[in-house]
């Protein structure tokens, strides 16, 4: 699954050269517990944007940056001048922790504001900040059994809900 | 393209609907309920850097022995100890953590510990990140013969008091550790379950070695103070 979303958002970048300039963009972003591959589309207006997102996360049981994270943001460039950006953005997408002991695919909500400085005179290279809240929790069940006992119990997955990330772009 | 994003955004939105499928435990005659409830204490600060802390649930275990105190199987226990997966632990494997859980399971490792090592972590239970709050674990007896006991052991890093203090040297009988030691040592809990119980709580008995050296219950709790507020209660209901 984690291939086939790089892939997915690969032939989106491929799709999305032949538009018109900077109405893309491809962006790398690092936040303490996740890596991000982003790439962003302008949709029916210059100030309108959807991102699909996916990427690496470490928020799980075993402390390693193994767990699968994708979907989209939909955002909106509120304040803009030729070298800087501010915006809104709101988000859907799916979390999978990756470890030995649970399965807890994982919804996530989330909203936040980006502010972006474009670099150099052409303004093909950015870097943002990225900061917002956001929400998935999931029950899960864990199961057990031996000789002598069959054992179940129920645990929680919740993300961190408090988010930010900073991150560099190349927009075509 | 756009057609493209709309079914990225579909793909999405079926991802997310498809994984809201609620989890729930299903009791049946005879199983056993273990509902523990988090005390006040539950979360503690644990020191990070420049004065922040992050609230630490405790680590602990679930476990079952004889009426003679011969250990029988581990019902569930914490991830850390469990895979000694303790971050910036600078080597200390804290033997401090669940000494009496160690020494009534018996395995004694390539280093004289008895404690789980990363290569050789407990496969023979649930093993599962400490819950922020109330849990429930549920028993279901294959060949377990009643009576039996059930015991679980809790302990919260650095929950130094007065009694059991930083500064205590390892000499003292009130070691614990050391700079991030255990504090306050892990408190042990039990019930027997007897052929007619329904539904009892498990009470408890006294706490661990402080520095862990060896799987005693000390039963003078008089010098725990927060370590007595870890669990608010631990009911056990025969369904």
């Amino acid at each position: 699954m984690t291939k086939s979303l790089f892939v997915l958002v690969f032939l989106l970048s491929l799709a999305g050269g032949v538009k018109a300039q900077n109405n893309n963009q491809l962006s790398l972003q690092f936040s303490f517990n996740q890596v991000e591959l982003a790439y962003q589309h302008k949709l029916l207006s210059p100030k309108v944007w959807v991102e699909a997102f996916v990427g690496k996360g470490n928020q799980d049981i075993n402390n390693s940056l193994d767990d699968f994270l994708g979907g989209v943001r939909i955002g909106y460039d509120a304040f803009s001048n030729k070298k800087n950006t501010l915006g809104i953005s709101t988000s859907f997408g799916i979390y999978v922790p990756h470890n030995d002991y649970y399965t807890a695919t994982t919804p996530v909500i989330g909203a936040g504001i980006r502010y972006t400085r474009f670099i150099g005179k052409s303004g093909k290279h950015c870097l943002f900040v990225n900061a917002g809240f956001q929400y998935g929790e999931r029950n899960y069940k864990q199961q057990y059994s031996s000789e002598i006992v069959n054992l179940a119990t129920i645990g929680t997955f919740k993300i961190a809900p408090l988010y930010s990330s900073i991150g560099y772009g190349f927009r075509f | 393209m756009k057609m493209m994003v709309l079914n990225f955004l579909f793909f999405v939105c079926i991802s997310l609907l498809s994984s809201c499928e609620k989890e729930e435990l299903s009791f049946t005659s005879g199983d056993i309920e273990v509902a523990i409830a988090a005390g006040e204490s539950w979360l503690h600060d644990y020191p990070l850097f420049l004065g922040l802390t992050k609230k630490n649930p405790p680590q602990y275990a679930v476990w079952l022995e004889d009426t003679s105190g011969n250990y029988l199987s581990t019902v569930f226990v914490t991830y850390k100890i469990a895979t000694e997966g303790w971050q910036a632990n600078k080597g200390n494997r804290r033997p401090e953590a669940l000494p009496h859980w160690c020494h009534q399971r018996g395995i004694v490792y390539d280093d004289g510990l008895m404690l789980p090592t990363k290569e050789n972590p407990v496969t023979d239970a649930i093993t599962g990140a400490t819950p922020k709050g109330n849990t429930t674990i549920q028993i279901t007896p294959v060949n377990l013969n009643k009576p039996f006991v059930v015991k679980a052991e809790f302990n919260q890093s650095v929950d130094f008091n007065d009694f059991y203090p930083k500064s205590a040297r390892e000499e003292d009988n009130n070691y614990s550790g050391g700079d991030e030691g255990s504090g306050q040592p892990a408190v042990i809990y039990a019930v027997t379950v007897y052929p007619e119980t329904n539904e009892t709580e498990l009470k408890l008995i006294g706490h661990s070695s402080p520095e862990g050296t060896d799987g005693n219950i000390y039963e003078n709790t008089e010098g725990l103070t927060t370590a007595k507020s870890i669990v608010k209660s631990i009911m056990l209901t025969v369904k």
